[in-house]
């Protein structure tokens, strides 16, 4: 009830505006890479798809998720919804499955302008691109629970600037695990790789460069990544709810 | 909230204010607008092609890009390939201005080292065009590296030793190897061979160019394969002519004064033409013949 309440707002904010930019973009970019002579396209229109609905994708879960709580405390409307016999969990797993919707429909839009695309121009349409914008699906999921997480206890500023930092550092932190193997300091050593199985690791979830390639991944890879992507998703969201107990408005 | 407000204040003002004000707004708009567009366009004009190929050289070395475009690293390569291709494009684009393309090209590679086409076009530039084989067998060898069953590399590479680095050893071991790859053409083993074992053939060499011509669409590369082309025709003429001057001496036991006399004497049918506009000349005091266009002759046909 409350995830349809959240998809509905959601549409009323002209979320889905974004789609027509998408579509826009990706359409432009491969009528112009059609003119110039010196320029793969088969190569380039996939690797700007698969990059802009992962982009969108994460622009929207960050965005929209850091205001999914804070906004019903600002309005007030808040008081009203806990005066219901709803739990404070349900209202957050609520609001976390409206955006997740939200987010798939963007993300099935976006790829069937994308496979139009390719098939505008031409292009094959492989079953790798599948796998690859089944992973990004993931890692939306884990991004609106990271952003959900940070908006239970901050204001919407400091969430998004937090979780667009964990964003970043989850797709460092293989870097990370470089540095501490590299490393002489026993005690760096420990740092760096408690970090590195604590954050995140968004590189999991992304094969879109094989994907653009035509390289499928093993489906054993495919789940396994799914599943830590969804488990850490689940994490967030336990974490978020445990601190929303607590939250006084 | 903001049309609320802003249909509190039109409230107090007069139409006719009303309208001036949109008016006054809307020339503002027009006047920012456009002199942003002089500024930019003056600015443009001001940046040397030269600048702009160093702007490349700006770009941070592959270690440091990898991990700051987060996971879009194969969109970042595209990026990088279509500002560097822009630079392989400018019809007479310095040697810096090329080395620089080489430099994003390398670091794009790194972001993507899958990216073929980046590899082939740099590589096929660089050798044929822009005389910077070194550069070109660089890129070449790396594309290589990273995508082994990919022929056209090591055939590219073939070309750079074999025709602007002089080293038929060399380029015959990448023609071996471009020859066994899937989907390498059926003439190559047999072409490899010839070229290899008669190092100095040159009827082995112009097939060779002429497959080559056909492989590639780029005006420059043609132009620059046709270059080519005509220098290994001088060659095969001037081999042709010498050949008979050797017989001219055995028959009559002198060199001949010029070549006519090669015509006139019966060794020959006609002299043939200078495909560079040149002329060809014999030395009349040890038989060398030469051609006025060819500048050097080519290094690998000499024994």
């Amino acid at each position: 009830m409350i995830g349809l309440n959240t998809f509905r707002e959601n549409l009323r904010d002209k979320i889905l505006y974004n789609l027509l930019f998408f579509a826009l973009l990706l359409i432009g970019v491969s009528v112009l890479l059609g003119m110039l002579t010196i320029a793969e396209q088969d190569k380039i229109v996939p690797d700007m798809g698969l990059a802009a609905i992962n982009l969108v994708g994460v622009i929207i879960a960050i965005f929209v998720g850091v205001g999914l709580v804070s906004k019903e405390i600002e309005r007030r409307t808040i008081y009203t919804i806990m005066a219901r016999p709803i739990s404070r969990t349900q209202f957050l797993l609520g609001k976390y499955l409206g955006l997740v919707l939200t987010l798939l429909v963007n993300v099935a839009i976006m790829s069937a302008v994308f496979v139009a695309t390719l098939w505008m121009d031409r292009l094959p349409i492989q079953a790798s691109l599948f796998q690859a914008i089944q992973l990004i699906c993931v890692e939306l999921l884990l991004v609106t629970a990271l952003a959900l997480f940070f908006s239970t206890f901050s204001s919407a500023t400091l969430s998004a600037i937090m979780t667009l930092g964990f964003y970043v550092i989850g797709h460092v932190t293989v870097d990370l695990k470089g540095i501490a193997e590299k490393s002489e300091s026993q005690a760096l050593k420990a740092v760096t790789t408690g970090l590195y199985y604590l954050c995140p690791n968004l590189e999991v979830l992304n094969i879109k460069g094989a994907a653009a390639a035509g390289h499928m991944v093993a489906l054993s890879y495919q789940a396994l990544a799914s599943a830590y992507g969804l488990l850490y998703a689940a994490l967030l969201l336990t974490a978020a709810s445990l601190v929303f107990q607590r939250r006084d408005f | 909230m903001s049309r609320r407000f802003g249909s509190l204040h039109s409230a107090h003002l007069t139409p006719l204010s009303n309208w001036a004000g949109w008016a006054l707004a809307g020339a503002l708009l027009c006047v920012l607008c456009g002199s942003a567009i002089g500024v930019l366009a003056v600015v443009e004009r001001q940046r040397l092609a030269i600048v702009r190929a160093a702007e490349l050289s700006y770009l941070p070395k592959s270690e440091y890009l990898k991990v700051a475009v987060l996971g879009y690293r194969h969109l970042a390569a595209d990026l990088i390939w279509l500002k560097a291709v822009q630079h392989f494009g400018v019809k007479r684009q310095t040697a810096e201005g090329y080395r620089w393309a080489y430099h994003a090209v390398d670091v794009l590679t790194d972001l993507d080292p899958t990216f073929v086409y980046a590899y082939q076009m740099a590589g096929t530039i660089l050798g044929v065009w822009a005389k910077l084989p070194q550069e070109s067998v660089a890129i070449l060898a790396k594309g290589m590296g990273h995508n082994p069953m990919v022929w056209q590399l090591p055939f590219f590479l073939g070309y750079d030793y074999y025709y602007e680095l002089h080293d038929p050893v060399a380029a015959a071991g990448y023609f071996r190897r471009a020859a066994q790859l899937p989907g390498a053409p059926e003439y190559l083993p047999k072409l490899a061979a010839r070229m290899t074992i008669e190092a100095g053939d040159p009827e082995a060499a112009l097939e060779f160019l002429q497959r080559l011509y056909q492989q590639v669409q780029d005006p420059r590369l043609r132009e620059g394969l046709e270059r080519r082309i005509r220098e290994v025709i001088a060659e095969r003429d001037i081999r042709f002519l010498e050949e008979g001057i050797r017989r001219y001496r055995a028959r009559y036991g002198k060199l001949p004064g010029s070549l006519e006399a090669l015509v006139t004497g019966g060794i020959i049918a006609r002299v043939p033409d200078d495909p560079l506009g040149g002329l060809y000349q014999v030395d009349p005091s040890d038989g060398t013949v030469t051609s006025t266009g060819l500048r050097e002759r080519l290094k690998v046909h000499r024994h």
